[in-house]
């Protein structure tokens, strides 16, 4: 439209409250959809599940929930069953983490030298990631399986005699499976990440290292290692936010069993839920993990800023 | 002795010799291919089982030591799969949720990321922030709530209630990522754009989403991915058969089929294909993606 | 084709000011260079013209028209980016065809004027390739193309060769002062080289740190600077500038040497300013001034000598013939009618 036209439309005053108001608002329409959207699915649960904890979750519509404090929560801490969930919670991550980041950053370190097939290579190391957990607890469950089982088949074999190890019904060597399944699952993932950072390490800084006479052990310590820092950390606490969501290789594998001394924190809350419907309680322990796995991240996230 | 005589002499040393035979680059890269194919085996060998697996009919399955390459490689077990139980049924339902959480979770998160990385208004940082605090906690943490919250909208035993469920979960990490790379689009291209009398959406539609393809590929697939595979929201909320989807459909599968152990994983060879075939499709795009919003 | 009007405006971001009480017009069919160094606000003004910032105080008018909060694409003008901004997922004929989209031209004339434009820059056989396959100059002749196939009423270039090497630079700064005979169109353009600007402008406005220093022809920006920092901001090497104490109304003191001005001045010091090639070398008796040799640059067309008069640093012109070397001493002969005079404290030109 021409500029005449457009003045006559608008006097100056006019113009100025109109343009003030659209260019004002616009960017709070715009993200208006994904907000709502957001608070209403995660952000409220988030409040509604502290909320319920703090009830007694009667399962009949339309009765009343009364308010119990922090009884729930007491009742969690003398639970041995939850002193038993928050033990292995601790050790899947201790027992994953480390080596899923080791592992990782060989493979990583491996494929960016140039080796021949490094795609084939990265893709196959990366299969296990985006293989559903289902697939793959169902999976090793099978190979773990006392009597069909690979591996006991393998074992067998090698060792002229009949292995019947009862992988899944006892409680270690289930924690064991558990815990293997996580690593070879992650591997791929961080390799994936670390392999990224590789590409993208200063190469002026290395050159001008090396050029001044560093040893490769030297390089490594003083220019390579801290620019992967922020890297390091990140997979850190991914992996660490990840651990604490274990849930559907235990739930399906081992259900808890035997005798809940698998269970992780979220497979007990959710067997309280939906099995023995007290949803309060549940919505307990849920929180406190809720808790604990947001101060470690917010603990983490401070470290990485510092550093970074 | 002088410095040049021991020197000479360090190099004759038998220690010396075999640390700069290592040093030799052919045995280099044979060392490290052996290592890396060691992963790669280890990484693939159980699907390579669940495969042979998949092809032998039931009985061979239970003998004992198990046989690692099938006998008599048969397609009973696929056929199978897919005509009982509904198995289409729960892959159809599998392809409703995934794409319709792909499409939403696209449409919200190209919306409310183009409003972060573009405009500056009061409480941008904050309600980004917002939105990435659910970054930290996991999802499945929150089955509890949002069950009772479906419950109320009687979105209990429906696709559309996952799908809300799924978009929802997806938004920080879409937001977060596309926000990143919308803002890398230089302002004068925006501003090109207004001089040649672009509205503020059509910018969006005609530049920003044009020079994205690539970030929201990325989104689209970890989305799809994500819903494909999803197991406790679905297997909670979902109670009737016809509704199913996939990954329910196969856990349930060992329960009412006990030992079918061959035409499982049959199924689960089917229910891993499409993601397969979307990764390899996509090798190029995830490696980018990944990268960019790896690092802040 | 259009005059433009600069009324008392003035821009202020959180922070600083960046264009203070401009006032400026430009004629219908004028090219006008505004030049200065980075920050003088030069970019900011051609911005405030295109809509993209609206100014603090002040009126644009674009033909007598007020133009404040006209949205860009209703003021019919078109801008070229220092950065070209092609947007890099359509191609070259995409490129300039958008606008004219935008504007719901009908789509012969659009590939009409698309052909002609391509035709006049050279552009024919590259339409159909994307941004990323052209070379610098191709992709700026695009981004010129997109602004001339629209007709504006005027054309804003933000710096358009800053991003070329230097030969190309040369062509293209030819090419653009054809282009703009031919289309005779009213051409704004910003830059910091003050050659661009004396070479293509038909006025330049010399702007720094948001006020406009002076606009003029180039000629008279060289031959009467108003100011200091145009004195020394046009012409390159600059203009010597020396600081001289004023003795009797007409002559002054450098150094140990008298040099007389073209006018008596009242004020007690002044700033004297003799551009380099306004020297003439003499023997000693002739010359007013004595300067030691420092360095002499050979520029084959041209000679210039760096060096000291009774301590203070001059610059001199001189034939390329002449051999002089360091440490010598040279006779300056300093014509008093090219002798520029200026006030110390406000910069401003005394005669």
């Amino acid at each position: 439209m021409a500029v005449e036209e457009f003045n006559m439309q608008h006097t100056t005053l006019y113009r100025k409250k109109v343009s003030l108001n659209m260019r004002h608002l616009f960017p709070y329409l715009i993200i208006l959809p994904g907000l709502i959207f957001y608070l209403l699915f995660t952000v409220y649960p988030i409040y509604s599940q502290f909320q319920i904890s703090f009830l007694h979750w009667v399962v009949t519509p339309g009765a009343v929930s009364p308010f119990v404090g922090l009884a729930n929560y007491i009742q969690a801490f003398h639970d041995p069953v939850v002193l038993v969930a928050a033990r292995n919670t601790a050790l899947y991550i201790i027992a994953t983490v480390p080596p899923q980041m080791i592992l990782g950053m060989i493979a990583a370190y491996l494929l960016v030298t140039k080796i021949p097939g490094a795609a084939i290579w990265r893709a196959a190391i990366f299969l296990p990631v985006i293989t559903s957990w289902v697939v793959v607890s169902y999976l090793f469950s099978y190979l773990f399986n006392s009597q069909e089982g690979l591996v006991n088949g393998a074992l067998s074999v090698l060792l002229h005699k009949d292995i019947v190890i009862p992988w899944l019904q006892d409680t270690w060597t289930a924690n064991g499976v558990i815990w293997l399944l996580a690593v070879w699952k992650g591997i791929g993932w961080s390799m994936v990440v670390f392999l990224a950072a590789f590409m993208n390490l200063p190469k002026d800084q290395i050159e001008s290292a090396r050029v001044d006479g560093a040893s490769s052990l030297r390089v490594w310590w003083h220019v390579i290692l801290p620019s992967l820092r922020p890297v390091i950390t990140f997979v850190f606490v991914m992996l660490v936010i990840g651990g604490t969501q274990a849930f559907i290789s235990i739930f399906l594998m081992t259900q808890g069993g035997p005798a809940n001394s698998t269970q992780v924190m979220l497979t007990y809350s959710y067997q309280q839920a939906f099995v023995f419907f007290n949803f309060s309680y549940a919505a307990a322990i849920a929180s406190i993990m809720a808790v604990l796995t947001f101060g470690l991240s917010v603990l983490f996230i401070r470290v990485l800023r510092e550093r970074g | 002795m002088s410095v040049l005589e021991a020197i000479a002499q360090q190099r004759q040393s038998a220690k010396y010799r075999i640390f700069q035979i290592i040093k030799n680059w052919k045995i280099d890269i044979s060392i490290r291919m052996l290592i890396i194919l060691l992963f790669m085996a280890i990484s693939i060998f159980p699907f390579f089982y669940m495969l042979s697996l998949s092809f032998q009919p039931v009985g061979d399955i239970l003998t004992f030591p198990p046989v690692l390459i099938p006998n008599k490689p048969t397609a009973v077990n696929y056929i199978q799969a897919w005509q009982e139980n509904d198995f289409a049924t729960y892959f159809i339902n599998s392809m409703i949720v995934s794409f319709g959480t792909v499409i939403g979770t696209l449409i919200f998160s190209v919306l409310t990321a183009y409003g972060f990385a573009r405009y500056k208004f009061r409480g941008r940082e904050f309600l980004f922030y917002l939105f990435l605090a659910s970054l930290v906690v996991p999802g499945i943490l929150l089955v509890i709530p949002q069950y009772l919250l479906m419950k109320d909208f009687g979105l209990l035993n429906s696709r559309r209630g996952l799908v809300l469920l799924y978009i929802s979960s997806n938004l920080a990490f879409s937001i977060f990522l596309l926000r990143s790379f919308f803002e890398s689009v230089p302002k004068e291209l925006e501003e090109a754009m207004r001089m040649d009398g672009v509205s503020e959406l059509g910018i969006l539609v005609r530049l920003i989403l044009p020079l994205s393809m690539s970030s929201l590929a990325t989104v689209a697939i970890f989305t799809f991915n994500g819903a494909w595979d999803e197991f406790v929201l679905a297997y909670t909320m979902i109670t009737s058969a016809g509704k199913r989807t996939l990954p329910m459909g196969l856990a349930l599968f060992l329960g009412e089929h006990t030992l079918a152990w061959g035409q499982f994983f049959a199924a689960s060879v089917i229910a891993t294909l499409p993601i397969v075939l979307v990764f390899i499709v996509s090798q190029k795009w995830f490696q980018q993606g990944i990268s960019i919003g790896a690092f802040k | 084709m259009a005059t433009v009007d600069f009324v008392g405006v003035t821009k202020a971001f959180s922070g600083h000011v960046a264009v203070k009480a401009l006032n400026l017009h430009i004629d219908d069919g004028e090219f006008m260079v505004l030049v200065g160094p980075s920050g003088c606000g030069k970019t900011t003004t051609l911005r405030i013209l295109a809509g993209l910032e609206e100014p603090t105080e002040g009126d644009i008018l674009i033909d007598s028209v007020k133009v404040n909060g006209v949205p860009p694409r209703s003021r019919d003008i078109a801008m070229v980016f220092q950065s070209y901004a092609l947007y890099p997922h359509m191609t070259a004929y995409d490129n300039m065809a958008f606008g004219l989209r935008m504007r719901k031209v009908p789509g012969h004339e659009i590939a009409k004027r698309v052909e002609d434009v391509a035709s006049l820059l050279g552009l024919r056989m590259l339409l159909q390739r994307k941004p990323r396959q052209l070379s610098g100059g191709e992709r700026q002749r695009v981004a010129l193309g997109r602004a001339i196939v629209r007709k504006p009423r005027a054309f804003l270039l933000d710096e358009p060769l800053s991003n070329l090497d230097a030969k190309l630079r040369v062509q293209t700064r030819i090419e653009l002062q054809r282009l703009h005979r031919s289309l005779n169109a009213t051409f704004i353009y910003v830059t910091h080289d003050q050659v661009e600007a004396m070479t293509m402008g038909d006025r330049i406005a010399v702007m720094n740190d948001g006020h406009l220093e002076q606009v003029d022809t180039p000629k008279e920006l060289y031959d009467h600077p108003r100011t200091l920092f145009v004195a020394s901001f046009i012409g390159s090497p600059s203009m010597n500038l020396i600081r001289a104490k004023v003795l009797e109304r007409a002559t002054v003191l450098i150094g140990s040497y008298h040099v007389r001005l073209p006018i008596p001045v009242s004020q007690n010091e002044v700033i004297v300013g003799i551009r380099p090639e306004a020297f003439k070398i003499g023997s000693s008796d002739q010359a007013n001034l004595e300067m030691r040799v420092d360095i002499v640059e050979t520029l084959g067309s041209d000679q210039y000598v760096y060096g000291l008069v009774d301590g203070e640093s001059v610059v001199v012109r001189t034939d390329p013939m002449l051999r002089v070397q360091q440490g010598e001493k040279i006779g300056l002969i300093v014509p008093s009618n090219k002798v520029h005079v200026f006030d110390p404290s406000t910069g401003r030109r005394l005669n």
